[in-house]
């Protein structure tokens, strides 16, 4: 039956496919809304990459949790989503591009720099800090010496 | 099995330990019960309320009670439910209201992955947040170099205080406030002055306390390859492992030994660790104009000399067995010589030669004995962890108390109030008061030459008040230092206790890691070396210092940091460090003590004995194809010294299964060296190792170097594995002339504290303590 079928083919490269948001291609690191980095530096990504192709690293500096550097080899990636997924800080994810032929393996190694984009991505209005309640999302602290409750 | 307790436990009958409570039962047998504030070195409290399970009365009991698993003793016959609906609704409500005030932060917490309180969480099945309030917060403190304070992640549990004032008696650091605003700090910001406060970092249940070095060097722990270690930064030789990954030292954390070091370490072993990271390693061979040298031209300088018959090696108290051997062989017996003081060389023949006549204690009986005498200095500040476990001797509840008031041991609030204002029988006799006085029954000042004087009359005068305890007590403990007349004095009263049948046993202070394994080699101090026109081998030591050695024609060094004596030399030849290489030291017990290869990095260095010998081969001293392997060396060495015999047995057995070296979630392998070439290189080969060098291997439950079970990721999962049982203890053969030993003169030196290698490390330094 499928003889009969109007033909699917599509002009690619001249006639650019339509893709939805939420087709998974090439990852991008995104900001806050507030344009920090969202990246925690958690390790989440990388331990559920079934293909162990994301590395990174925190930076030094005792409090600053963004990542020093920030690997993905996408020669290894099969752009399967987990990372995305479980990213607590919506900062890694997968984006409408495809288009990612080179013609050296060493060339799909992307570093930070060229996985950080300037905007929020998909989760426009999430910031990590403003809930998860460590950096002074609760109440005003309490005094230790006051004997009140 | 052990003799044990039968009880049934949802329906299944299972043996518990009588000495242990309901709740460690049940976890070593392998039954998941949630608990915060019960720990095993520390007893139960019943704080947290965690721990709750239902006890029935008897076969007809279709009710039961609610009761903490953690205070109730284990009685034969008696029936719990952990699976109840009632229990498990019981532990989900208690952990909903712990978190009630939690921080949503574990993706920013260093602990997050290896966390208590997310296994336990994670154990009651509690899965979403009901209460909608803002959450309580704190003012975290800065408590110094060694640990990061994150107030807001404290759930209340008070291991952190008990830890802290009940078992190393520190002051500084305490409970503030009340009710739901309670605060575990100091009064001010300020370091944390106990010498083992780093251990918070692993008592605490949660990420309030963090380990400050590891923070900025930050992975994961299923990031990481941990390996079997031995800390060099004292004698007692402390079982930890090293976390590293991409060939960069991470942290080091307490690894259990059930008959060592237990759940403990101190601050110089955990934070000193940190030299192999510091700047000031010595990473290149050079000359005294820093030319550099690669792998051959610094064993072809070294063969030279060895070739010239003019070497004198001196050797190294914080160097493996095999280096020391190596060396020896190379420089000859009569050339080989100690990197120590005569001071130093004396009081290491005196201890080697009391392990060799009298009983040695390990630190698990030091910490059970049941009266101590302390001669000569502060053992908590030659061997910190030694200090603890007097300690934990001096503060433990009697046993004779506690079973006249039918207190378990385990009991711990009760047991610390029925010791109240007791002593045990501890004595401390010594020219310096130390950190113990204040607990001991008896703490006399007397000039060192006085301190020897006494300890032989005690040895040989059955009277007074000292002599009394020890002569009463079952399993006394005598520790000496300082001064070989004073250990030598110290062995003769273990040995007249043992003539009277007494469980008397001993310990001799000393510093280095290494001292026992170097005294076994019988080397004299380099200091009394002829040095006109030598050519100088010094393996890993700073005994020259900047001054270096003007009658020796050449100084050359091989080491792994730069020491003053490295700077001044002739010669660098860089080599590995304990944490680079395989290799063995033997410990103040007399305990032979492999540690393993833990770092991988790019450019390694080998092990010292591994130029040596390829220089000895190359010099003509030793026959080619000599010590392929360690094991081969191994065999020579015990062939020669038969005291170190036992080392053989730290060989892995061949065609042994190799448990896997990285955990099983090890990530990131295609990416980490992806910058440097997109194509994997292999991974690392040694076939040497008893462990695998990859997440493959044998997986054999408790014997992997990584402490995980399934469900337990936090450092408690060694309740769950498998005890290892391989300790090696040397001297078993004891001659019996103890009384006749000869009285060395008594030249005293209490000795500073500060170690040669974890004086390179970042922290301590920052600390102070260099
Ligand atoms: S999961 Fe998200 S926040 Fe965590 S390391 Fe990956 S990108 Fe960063
Ligand atoms: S202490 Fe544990 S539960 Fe709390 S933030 Fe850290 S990892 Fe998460
Ligand atoms: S700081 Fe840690 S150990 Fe101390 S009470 Fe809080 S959770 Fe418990
Ligand atoms: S007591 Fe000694 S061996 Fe143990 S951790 Fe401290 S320095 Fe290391
Ligand atoms: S562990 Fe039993 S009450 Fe805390």
């Amino acid at each position: 039956m499928h003889l009969f079928h109007k033909t699917e083919t599509q002009q690619y490269p001249e006639q650019k496919p339509k893709l939805a948001p939420r087709f998974r291609g090439r990852i991008v690191l995104t900001r806050d809304p507030d344009g920090r980095e969202r990246c925690v530096s958690c390790h989440l990504c990388s331990a559920v990459c079934p293909c162990d192709c994301i590395d990174l690293q925190k930076s030094a500096a005792p409090e600053d949790w963004t990542p020093e550097y920030f690997r993905i080899n996408f020669s290894r990636c099969i752009f399967c989503g987990f990372c995305e997924e479980a990213c607590p800080t919506s900062a890694i994810q997968l984006v409408p591009d495809f288009e990612m032929s080179e013609f050296s393996r060493q060339s799909l190694v992307y570093e930070k720099e060229h996985l950080l984009i300037a905007g929020t991505g998909k989760d426009s209005g999430y910031n990590f800090f403003k809930v998860a309640g460590v950096k002074g999302a609760g109440a005003p602290p309490k005094s230790p010496k006051s004997l009140l409750p | 099995m052990r003799m044990g307790i039968e009880i049934l436990v949802d329906g299944t009958a299972v043996t518990l330990r009588p000495d242990d409570n309901l709740l460690a039962g049940c976890v070593k047998a392998g039954i998941d019960v949630p608990y915060f504030c019960w720990h095993p070195a520390m007893g139960s409290v019943g704080a947290c309320r965690q721990c709750a399970v239902k006890l029935f009365a008897g076969p007809a009991d279709t009710v039961g009670k609610i009761v903490m698993a953690c205070m109730t003793p284990v009685t034969a016959g008696m029936r719990v439910g952990v699976a109840e609906a009632e229990a498990i609704a019981a532990r989900e409500g208690v952990v909903e209201f712990v978190l009630a005030n939690h921080p949503h932060d574990c993706p920013v917490c260093e602990v997050g992955g290896e966390c208590h309180l997310q296994d336990m969480t994670a154990m009651t099945g509690h899965v979403s947040r009901r209460p909608r309030f803002e959450k309580r917060t704190h003012r975290s403190q800065d408590l110094g170099p060694f640990v990061k304070h994150e107030m807001n992640r404290c759930i209340g549990c008070y291991r952190c205080v008990r830890f802290y004032q009940d078992v190393c008696g520190g002051t500084d650091f305490g409970v503030f406030g009340s009710a739901k605003n309670v605060f575990f700090g100091r009064a001010q910001d300020g370091a944390l002055e106990s010498p083992f406060a780093g251990n918070l970092v692993e008592v605490c249940p949660t990420g309030v306390f963090v380990d400050k070095p590891f923070s900025a060097n930050f992975r994961r722990k299923w990031d990481m390859r941990s390996t079997p270690s031995v800390c060099p930064h004292c004698a007692v030789g402390c079982n930890i492992s090293i976390q590293e990954r991409d060939g960069v030292f991470r942290r080091a954390v307490n690894r259990f030994n059930a008959s060592l070091n237990e759940y403990f370490l101190c601050d110089r072993g955990r934070f000193g660790v940190g030299f192999l990271q510091g700047p000031s390693r010595l990473r290149v061979s050079r000359d005294r104009y820093g030319k550099v040298f690669a792998r051959h031209a610094a064993v072809a300088h070294l063969a030279k000399i060895f070739a010239s018959g003019k070497a004198v090696g001196v050797g190294s108290a914080r160097a493996s067995l095999e280096s020391n051997f190596a060396l020896r062989r190379l420089a000859g017996a009569a050339r080989f010589y100690a990197g120590l003081t005569a001071h130093e060389v004396g009081v290491a023949q005196a201890a080697l030669a009391a392990m060799r006549r009298v009983s040695t204690a390990t630190l698990a009986q030091v910490a059970r004995a049941d009266a101590i005498l302390i001669l000569g200095p502060d053992p908590q500040v030659v061997a910190p962890r030694l200090g603890l476990a007097l300690r934990q001797a001096a503060t433990r509840p009697n046993d004779a108390l506690l079973a006249a008031r039918e207190i378990p041991a385990w009991h711990d609030a009760a047991a610390r109030t029925a010791m109240a204002g007791q002593k045990n029988p501890v004595f401390v006799v010594g020219p310096a008061p130390t950190a113990l006085d204040a607990l001991a029954r008896l703490a006399v000042r007397m000039t060192a030459e006085d301190t020897v004087a006494y300890a032989l009359e005690v040895a040989h005068s059955p009277a007074g008040e000292v002599t009394d305890a020890l002569l009463t007590a079952k399993t006394p403990v005598v520790v000496a230092g300082g001064s070989a007349a004073l250990i030598v004095a110290g062995a003769k009263i273990v040995a007249a206790l043992e003539a009277r049948g007494i469980k008397a046993r001993f310990v001799p202070l000393l510093a280095a890691a290494n001292s026992i394994g170097l005294a076994c080699m019988g080397a004299e101090s380099a200091g009394s070396c002829a040095t006109a026109g030598a050519q100088m081998v010094a393996l890993e030591n700073d005994f020259f210092g900047a001054a270096g050695l003007a009658a020796a024609a050449s100084v050359t060094v091989l080491d792994h940091i730069e020491t003053a004596t490295a700077q001044a030399a002739d010669f660098c030849v860089a080599v590995g460090s304990f944490a680079d290489t395989d290799g063995m030291f033997v410990n103040l017990e007399g305990r032979a003590q492999p540690f393993y290869k833990a770092i991988f990095g790019e450019n390694d260095a080998p092990a010292a004995w591994e130029i040596l010998r390829d220089a000895g081969i190359l010099a003509g001293i030793l026959p080619p194809g000599t010590w392929p392997t360690r094991a081969a060396l191994l065999a020579d060495m015990t062939q020669e010294f038969s005291d170190l015999a036992p080392c053989l047995r730290a060989l892995p057995a061949p065609g042994e299964p190799k448990p896997p070296g990285l955990p099983h979630r090890f990530s990131g392998r295609t990416a980490s060296r992806a910058h440097v070439d997109v194509r994997e290189a292999g991974p690392p080969m040694r076939a040497e190792s008893p462990f695998g060098t990859t997440m493959e291997g044998a997986a054999q439950h408790g014997a992997e170097p990584l402490v995980w079970a399934p469900g337990w990721n936090s450092g408690q999962a060694v309740l769950r594995m498998a005890e290892a049982d391989k300790d090696i203890f040397l001297f078993q053969d004891k001659i019996p002339d103890a009384l006749m030993m000869p009285e060395p003169p008594w030249s005293y030196d209490a000795g500073s504290g500060v170690e040669e290698m974890s004086a390179h490390s970042p922290a301590i330094i920052a600390r102070g303590w260099a």
